[in-house]
């Protein structure tokens, strides 16, 4: 193996960012690299494909446990995922990023699943906020900050379920756009190109998916904020 | 057009151009500013209850299972080619099945129309006889050479009878 197994970098936060011409050039050597072990693995080189495992099953499988919540789910839809990636290569003409490609497969294998499950969407809850209108009451941000540390939500069992639970509340398509942006990071546009939908489609999906969000955690704002004044009301 | 909040959304997620972005902070309201600060507490919620630890990670290797998979599929036999017929020539050969297939029931119906119907005779005589106080019934049917044979029909003690004399 000559290729060096690193994840690629996250989408840069205001806190982390670094010039902006430096990510663009890391991204442009990822792409490079990742064209030359897809290359070779359509050449029968199954190293380099072991490369693109080791460099991308972390991110794969949390995304997927981001869907499924179940580790051995998730992990079969990883390895399911990679192996369509495998079988598929041909198919990959290189229009996009590699990752991309591959988060496209791992989410629509999630949310096959989950409908098989009967874990569906809500598609009412899609209809419901396409109605809404902009400016709308119902159409803003809450203000209300939570109660609890939100590092220590992995510890706050009752936060935990509450997040779940609001997590099943929206549409695939939400919860996909959520997941995509706080587990891996991606920008809106990379974003579209794993969802195949316009970047606006993307600012819209994500804006309405953390209000939903926003408004399943009112129990856990701070009281006094004014969202929970207008609550007490 | 985007909300005000909308452009909060873009703002957090750094997806404004710099110069929107820093016009935006520099006129935010305390509320607004709360609001961002309220929507980074639902990211950071969110990424600490939904990504999986570094010790779950740890023991993390779909390589060994993914190579299993990899190694049978190469080991099945490879599947037999058969050439594709053109739809052209799949037509053509539908079509000649019907016709055989149809000419064969045309001739099958005109067989059974035409077949010869077995020979009935009706010169069968038949008399009614009073044999020691019961009923018996003599039936004479004659064949193709001339000859006869009779059949006796009883009735007695309530049992039916034939007899071929």
């Amino acid at each position: 193996m000559t290729a060096k197994a690193t994840e690629p970098s996250k989408q840069a936060t205001s806190e982390s960012a670094g010039p902006a011409s430096a990510a663009t050039a890391d991204k442009a050597a990822l792409r490079q690299d990742e064209a030359a072990l897809i290359e070779r693995i359509r050449r029968g080189d199954r190293a380099a494909f072991r490369v693109l495992v080791d460099r991308y099953q972390r991110r794969v499988y949390s995304l997927a446990l981001g869907f499924v919540r179940d580790p051995d789910e998730a992990r079969d839809i990883s390895q399911e995922a990679f192996l369509k990636v495998y079988r598929h290569l041909d198919t990959f003409h290189g229009q996009s990023n590699f990752y991309t490609w591959l988060y496209r497969i791992t989410v629509n294998l999630c949310i096959d699943l989950r409908r098989k499950a009967g874990r569906g969407n809500q598609s009412e809850f899609d209809e419901r906020i396409a109605h809404e209108e902009a400016g709308s009451p119902a159409d803003a941000l809450s203000p209300g900050r939570l109660r609890f540390d939100p590092a220590k939500a992995l510890h706050n069992r009752e936060l935990r379920e509450r997040l779940q639970a609001a997590l099943e509340q929206l549409s695939e398509t939400h919860r996909s756009v959520l997941l995509l942006r706080e587990i891996e990071g991606l920008s809106y546009k990379e974003i579209a190109e794993v969802l195949d939908c316009p970047e606006g489609t993307v600012m819209s999906r994500l804006f309405h998916a953390r209000r939903l969000m926003q408004q399943m955690l009112l129990d856990f704002t701070e009281p006094g904020s004014p969202k929970e004044a207008a609550k007490s009301a | 057009m985007a909300s005000r909040d909308q452009l909060l959304s873009r703002l957090h997620d750094n997806e404004l151009p710099a110069a929107e972005a820093d016009a935006l902070r520099a006129e935010l309201s305390p509320e607004e500013q709360q609001k961002l600060v309220a929507l980074s507490d639902v990211d950071a919620a969110l990424k600490n209850a939904l990504l999986p630890t570094e010790t779950e990670l740890a023991g993390l290797d779909l390589w060994a299972g993914l190579s299993d998979k990899l190694d049978a599929a190469n080991a099945a036999p490879a599947a037999q080619v058969i050439a594709l017929e053109s739809a052209r020539s799949r037509r053509r050969r539908s079509i000649g099945i019907t016709a055989i297939f149809s000419t064969l029931a045309a001739a099958a119906g005109l067989l059974l129309l035409l077949r010869a119907k077995p020979a009935i005779s009706n010169r069968c005589d038949i008399e009614e006889l009073e044999v020691a106080g019961e009923n018996a019934t003599v039936i004479h049917i004659p064949d193709e050479h001339g000859r006869e044979t009779a059949l006796i029909w009883f009735d007695h003690q309530e049992t039916d009878q034939w007899e071929s004399l």
